[in-house]
């Protein structure tokens, strides 16, 4: 036998990575290359490349930069003739990278990965601060449905300056399942979800941060866990039973929206007809960016949509890379934000202008930041319109059924 | 168990003083071990032509053609204020990296005072005051920073790695036009800081912000750092 597979035990990391994900069988067909929203902005990166790297010189492409430039957005996957989970290998990768002390590039000074670290400890201190957002709202502590806030309490202070505020999503969400009989219990000191530690190769973070959360969950009774955010839901969802016992079902809040409409418990909600107050303009052409933790890591693709479509007065465009061919908001996990990722969103920003819209809703609250803070960066120069509004699915759907408290 | 304190400062060679007078061991920084002021650099590759920090200093200049920030090497002096202006990461000083202070304060957890930091550029700073052997056995100390490049993440960092409180000491230079300009700065990160560390339930008092004159009365920044220890010991 001139071939022979070695032994399981004798495989390197990397080696063990390739086979668990498929990354053996890569044709280097290109096909990746073609939809990757990180190469079609930088032609020098390729993930059929990065998988040749890492297979024949794994030890110089785990000290590169390369290595951090994939936003595990799975686009390439979607079209990979061979079912590579190409995001998994990453993520394997990384987590190789960070053991022997590599790091990609922190955005915000790294803010996110420290709020992460210290919210493994939380205790009941500073929980009513944390639940701020919920005041008036009267939800309780316990109960069939929890509804997971995340990290939207601290995106809130500290983007501030670009108008996003998270938490305005999240009270509309609230206001929209007490609208439809559903109670939402809150949890004062539930931790990161570890999604943006899991990405960046810190394994051992996130799986202190998901026992911690599965602990709380659980310990709750909740059956039902909601998040307004695609990455904890994704997180949630596919990563936590790897970690521990998952007791309770996982959604989006779009998917649990989906669900009370189609079985009626929102109906007779809303007024009929956009009005002018959603942006200043009448006509009611929305596009919606689907997040890529959402379209392609959850395939929620449907749910979003029958939600728009079923508001009258909308007019759903759809941007050219759409659906589960969507493009990214072109940063993950904090890390990595670069020229790409600036290209990225204006592409994104000019294929929602260019579908006709005057709203790019979202249902997650990184690409709303994202966007906001592209848009508010000289957007004449970029070609961009700076009066397309950027809103979140929960507030779309909560102004218009008139439950939107919040000013835009 | 003795807590440790970390101690983001300009006036290094003062505060080291009068940490040694409050009874704490202080680390020192020895005249070799001082590193070298470098200016700012930029990370091309990085850099996502937003231009956000454009207004944080005169020395940055966007390259339209290039479409990348550049930093005027000459007259860059290496405070590092713009650097947490930068939200993607791309503006980066070698001699104040945050994995460094990051190393050297883990470094120092333990003992009772962690991790001194004294700025880049200010001339009345007084680095060269302690000898080398006390730098050695105090496990050495950050060579930083102007206080306006303090940052929520410096302070929640230092707070992750176990250290009871961060004290943030800016300069009063007497006609420094840093010192005014970064005021400003200063208390709006100050404030992001504090908001996260509500949230985190951390107490108010593991943050403090005091000014001192490098060449000036003495007594107002002692009363500063004898009040934030004895807030830090009565804090919950």
């Amino acid at each position: 036998m001139i071939f022979q597979p070695k032994p399981q035990a004798a495989l390197s990391e990397v080696e063990r990575a390739a086979a668990e994900t498929r990354a053996y069988s890569c044709l280097d067909c290109g096909m990746c290359s073609g939809v990757c929203p990180t190469a079609r902005a930088n032609r020098h990166f390729s993930p059929r490349l990065v998988v040749q790297r890492a297979l024949l010189a794994a030890d110089d492409l785990l000290r590169e930069p390369e290595l951090w430039s994939c936003l595990a957005c799975g686009a390439c996957s979607v079209v990979c003739p061979s079912n590579v989970d190409f995001p998994g290998f990453v993520r394997r990768l990384r987590a190789r990278a960070w053991q022997i002390g590599e790091r990609g590039v922190a955005a915000h000074g790294g803010v996110f990965a420290a709020v992460a670290r210290l919210s493994e400890s939380l205790g009941e201190r500073g929980a009513d601060r944390r639940l701020n957002w919920a005041e008036g709202l009267n939800l309780p502590a316990k109960g069939d449905t929890l509804f997971f806030a995340g990290c939207a309490p601290y995106f809130d202070t500290v983007f501030a300056g670009i108008g996003a505020r998270p938490t305005s999503a999240l009270r509309d969400a609230a206001r929209l399942m007490l609208a439809a009989g559903t109670r939402p219990a809150l949890l004062g000191n539930e931790a990161c979800c570890g999604h943006d530690a899991l990405w960046t190769g810190n394994v051992e973070q996130f799986e202190r941060l998901a026992r911690r959360n599965l602990e709380l969950i659980n310990a709750s009774g909740a059956t039902r866990v909601v998040t307004n955010c695609p990455e904890c839901a994704r997180t949630l969802k596919l990563d936590y039973p790897a970690v521990g016992k998952v007791g309770f079902e996982v959604l989006h809040f779009s998917q649990l929206l989906d669900e009370l409409m189609v079985e009626g418990k929102l109906s007779g909600k809303f007024s009929g007809k956009l009005s002018g107050k959603l942006s200043g303009r009448s006509e009611g052409r929305v596009a919606y960016h689907d997040p890529c933790r959402l379209a392609r890591h959850l395939k929620a693709v449907e749910e979003p949509r029958r939600v728009l479509s079923s508001i009258e007065g909308v007019s759903l465009a759809e941007p050219e890379d759409s659906g589960e061919r969507t493009l990214c908001c072109g940063t993950s996990a904090w890390q990595g934000c670069d020229y790409f990722s600036e290209a990225i969103r204006v592409r994104r920003l000019k294929e929602a202008q260019a579908a006709g819209a005057s709203i790019l809703v979202t249902a997650c609250p990184k690409c709303q930041i994202h966007f906001r803070c592209t848009l508010s960066c000289r957007p004449d120069e970029r070609g961009l319109d700076a009066g397309l509004e950027i809103v979140d699915l929960a507030t779309f759907v909560a102004r218009a059924a008139g439950l939107s408290g919040d000013k835009p | 168990m003795a807590k440790s304190y970390t101690f983001l400062v300009e006036d290094y060679g003062q505060l080291a003083g009068l940490l040694r007078a409050a009874g704490h061991k202080a680390g020192l920084l020895g005249a070799d071990r001082r590193l070298r002021v470098t200016p700012t650099g930029v990370l091309e590759s990085v850099c996502s032509d937003c231009i956000i920090c454009e207004g944080s200093c005169p020395v940055l200049k966007f390259d339209r053609e290039r479409k990348f920030m550049t930093v005027n090497q000459v007259a860059c002096k290496g405070c590092g204020v713009c650097v947490p202006a930068c939200p993607t990461g791309a503006l980066q000083q070698r001699s104040v990296g945050y994995g460094q202070a990051a190393a050297i304060i883990a470094e120092a957890l333990g003992k009772e005072c962690a991790a001194p930091t004294s700025c880049n550029s200010c001339p009345a700073t007084g680095g060269e005051a302690f000898d080398n052997e006390e730098a050695e056995e105090a496990g050495g100390a950050v060579k930083v920073i102007c206080s306006g490049r303090f940052e929520a993440a410096l302070a929640l960092e230092a707070l992750a790695s176990g250290c009871a409180g961060v004290l943030v000491v800016g300069c009063l230079l007497e006609g420094a036009a840093h010192a005014a300009a970064n005021e400003p700065i200063l208390t709006r990160r100050e404030a992001e800081a504090r908001g996260l560390m509500e949230l985190l339930g951390l107490a108010p008092e593991r943050l403090a912000v005091a000014r001192s004159a490098p060449d000036g009365d003495a007594q107002p920044l002692m009363e500063a750092v004898a009040g934030f220890v004895a807030a830090l010991e009565a804090a919950p």
